[in-house]
């Protein structure tokens, strides 16, 4: 699974360079939802400072914009934090990945470079640091894809709380995420155990979304990866 | 309702949710457990979401349009047959552009 020894060998190719590269399909799929998400906080009446300051402190796509409905139909304080803890529950395995690759970091680092994991640096590096770089080589891969992904996501909630992000539809740019994410799934399904995993989340969350709302993904992720888990300790015993 | 005791509570409640794995200490994060399942996360959240924005809108199950389903099935083989994540965008919204076209979407 995760290489976590220390001691693997620093690769030839720059940590930054990789990085870079391997983040500018997941940058150009964040503009059109960064921009959705600055125009939907201009029209949750937010200020700027109120938008960019949501965007820099949760750096979470979703969750911000659950808080929004939460703040725009008045929910109250404890409705909106629930809602985005709920949303983010599955950031628990995302810090459990961060604890994992940084294990030769100190504590207090990697608590420090906890804070801007989300879903894209969570694939980039689990998929790159599964066979790559040693400690030094992991951070500058890690703080670049950060970098990127921080830089677009809060650029692009700017411009579109200014423009109000009306994207013409026939660009269809808000297939973009789930373009890239499903092409980040073809590589991430190799085995039996990764098919299992994908398809009892796929499963789930279409199933239990009008039931549960916002729990739908933590719970298909927890399912589909516990479970797939669980079935390939059975066949191995 | 203050906007930014919001933001400012959820990014607290948010970060105490990334690091409660470190919090809880090595033992934790290295467990035989926590390593068969951390492994599985990726294609799990990815499926989930891809799943979802297909399927689901307004919180409730819907038939997705064919050509958003179309470009979605050609990204998966782009990516498969080139290693290239980047395909999927390429190769994705084109497709979904001539399906608008057609009046698929």
């Amino acid at each position: 699974m995760v290489a976590v020894d220390p001691s693997v060998t620093r690769t030839s190719d720059p940590a930054t360079r990789r990085a870079a590269r391997d983040t500018v399909p997941f940058a150009i799929a964040l503009v059109p939802l960064s921009l959705a998400i600055g125009g939907a906080s201009a029209a949750a009446g937010l200020s700027a400072v109120e938008a960019v300051f949501g965007a820099v402190a949760l750096l979470a796509g979703a969750a911000q914009l659950a808080a929004l409905e939460t703040i725009r139909s008045d929910g109250g304080v404890v409705v909106a934090v629930t809602v985005v803890v709920l949303v983010n529950l599955r950031f628990v395995f995302y810090g459990a990945g961060v604890a994992r690759w940084f294990v030769a970091a100190s504590r207090r680092q990697r608590l420090l470079l906890v804070f801007p994991v989300v879903d894209q640096t969570f694939l980039l590096c689990q998929d790159r640091f599964t066979t790559e770089g040693d400690l030094a080589w992991r951070r500058r891969y890690y703080l670049t894809v950060t970098a990127v992904l921080a830089g677009t996501y809060i650029a692009g909630q700017v411009v579109g709380f200014h423009l109000g992000a009306s994207l013409p539809a026939a660009l269809g740019l808000h297939l973009a995420a789930p373009l890239a994410f499903a092409g980040m799934l073809a590589k991430a399904t190799r085995s039996r155990a990764d098919l299992v995993a994908a398809l009892v989340a796929a499963i789930t969350v279409v199933a239990v979304s009008s039931v549960v709302g916002p729990v739908a993904l933590p719970l298909a992720v927890v399912l589909g990866a516990v479970g797939a888990a669980v079935s390939t300790r059975k066949e191995s015993s | 309702m203050n906007t930014m005791t919001v933001f400012a509570l959820a990014a607290i409640a948010t970060y105490l949710l990334r690091s409660l794995v470190i919090l809880a200490g090595d033992r934790v994060a290295q467990s035989p457990a926590l390593e068969s399942v951390i492994g599985l996360v990726s294609p799990a959240v990815l499926a989930a979401i891809v799943a979802s924005a297909l399927l689901v809108h307004g919180g409730s199950v819907a038939v997705p349009d064919p050509a958003g389903l179309a470009a979605v099935l050609g990204a998966l083989v782009a990516v498969r047959r080139t290693g290239n994540v980047a395909a999927a965008l390429f190769v994705g919204l084109p497709i979904y552009w001539l399906g608008a076209l057609v009046g698929l979407a």
